[in-house]
């Protein structure tokens, strides 16, 4: 009885696994880095989609609205590499080995994420073109991080 | 089970006789008489990816197809080869027939077999016209004298021949999807993602011998290169609208604006530079698509 207990547990917990694994979701919580990067990789991705929205002209561009994208990629940035601590790689995370295999090269790209975030909220901004060149330069990052340090499934 | 697949493989070649494990080429004759257009190559060059696999890892210049990347695989290590137009370690004194005979039959000037790490069973959907306009374009790319390394694979796969009779299981030059129903843009997108594109490569799930299992076409799998899965990119799981579709190949930005990962950074780069109806194309071919699980 016992026995079959345990192991209906353990059923249990195994399928609860499979559907976080699945849904890929985690409350946040300031204990747990995975859920703090995967929010804060949910508004980069919600704030570049309100920078492509402009570019693709489906939404009027506005230079505070320009502005607070990249204000907000530019924080994400800032806090980035501290959320891939060496104990924080689990089944249920999209990072790829290579953070941690290659902590130099990662430790290099969150570096440039930053620098380029900086570099484009010192730029002039006033029209869509000028927007659209240092929207251009920052959301280059993602590709060329992912393709390394995050894997698909 | 792979290993009595391979054995059974082993008995029905020594049964089949080795003539039907030799090689095929494309007569010098054969090859059509053609004008080649450098521009049109470039986009052939792009949609074939040749760059994500033949430049050298972490070369900048992507032009310089110096091959050296090493491809994991559980057949063993493919050592990708030096493709550029240097004359003796690359493809600089290749004729018109040597190069269709790779590209199509997926067998080099030196009548051996491609292993089909190299996707010549997709790259042989792809018009005669397409391959000549590429093979032009190549030679105007930089030499570089790296020599290509060899492949690291262990028995049987180190056999070369028995690549014979994978071909005559797996290789077809005939379209997958049927004709029947598809637009004009579908069709153009079934040449560029069953030809050219080869994105059933990753996308295709394999069987115990490598070969693509036509059942499950396009339904996603493990990744055969590195870690994660392979997305199911048939209606039954991507259920993007066309242009949604069509703007992640030019963007890499899926509709909630999360971006692409892995070796799929390095198709987008390459779908980027496609004219945009061709992104909607391929948007409308695999829409197209039956839904598989």
């Amino acid at each position: 009885m016992k026995r079959s207990l345990t192991l209906a547990a353990a059923g249990l917990i195994a399928a609860a696994g499979i559907a976080l694994a699945h849904d890929n979701h985690r409350e946040t919580d300031i204990t747990d880095p995975i859920s703090l990067r995967t929010a804060a990789m949910k508004n980069v991705g919600q704030a570049t989609g309100i920078g492509a929205r402009m570019m693709k002209g489906e939404i009027d561009y506005d230079p505070m609205t320009g502005r607070a994208v990249l204000l907000t990629l530019h924080t994400s940035a800032l806090g980035f590499f501290r959320m891939f601590p060496e104990d924080s790689q689990a089944a249920d995370s999209d990072a790829a080995p290579a953070v941690w295999e290659d902590r130099a090269g990662f430790r290099e790209a969150s570096a440039k994420f930053i620098a380029d975030t900086e570099l484009a909220l010192a730029a002039p901004i006033g029209t869509i073109e000028q927007f659209g060149a240092q929207f251009q330069a920052v959301t280059q990052n993602c590709g060329s991080c992912h393709r390394t340090y995050r894997i698909k499934r | 089970m792979l290993w009595r697949g391979l054995l059974a493989l082993a008995v029905i070649a020594a049964g089949l006789g080795w003539y039907v494990t030799g090689a095929e080429r494309v007569a010098e004759a054969d090859v059509p008489a053609h004008t080649p257009d450098l521009e049109n190559g470039a986009l052939v060059f792009a949609i074939g990816g040749c760059a994500s696999c033949h430049v050298a890892p972490g070369a900048s210049d992507k032009t310089v197809l110096a091959g050296g990347l090493l491809i994991h695989s559980e057949f063993g290590t493919f050592a990708v080869p030096n493709i550029s137009s240097d004359a003796t370690h690359g493809i600089g004194a290749w004729s018109a027939a040597d190069f269709l005979s790779a590209m199509k039959l997926g067998t080099a000037p030196d009548g051996r077999h491609y292993y089909p790490a190299f996707p010549f069973t997709a790259y042989a959907r792809t018009r005669d016209g397409d391959l000549l306009d590429l093979f032009a374009y190549l030679k105007t790319l930089p030499a570089d004298a790296t020599p290509s390394a060899p492949h690291a694979l262990g028995f049987p796969f180190s056999i070369s021949r028995g690549i014979g009779l994978w071909k005559l299981l797996y290789a077809t030059p005939d379209p997958v999807l049927p004709e029947d129903g598809l637009s004009e843009a579908a069709l153009r997108g079934r040449y560029l993602v069953e030809g050219p594109g080869h994105c059933a490569e990753c996308h295709t799930p394999r069987d115990a011998l490598g070969g693509l299992d036509m059942a499950r076409w396009m339904a996603g799998g493990p990744n055969p290169d590195g870690p994660g899965r392979i997305p199911n990119i048939t209606p039954a799981k991507l259920t993007w609208s066309e242009s949604d579709i069509a703007y992640y190949l030019e963007s890499g930005f899926t509709p909630d604006f999360d971006s692409a990962g892995g070796s799929m950074v390095a198709v987008i780069e390459n779908t980027a530079k496609l004219p945009p109806e061709d992104r909607a194309a391929i948007a409308a071919y695999l829409t197209a698509l039956p839904p598989r699980e």
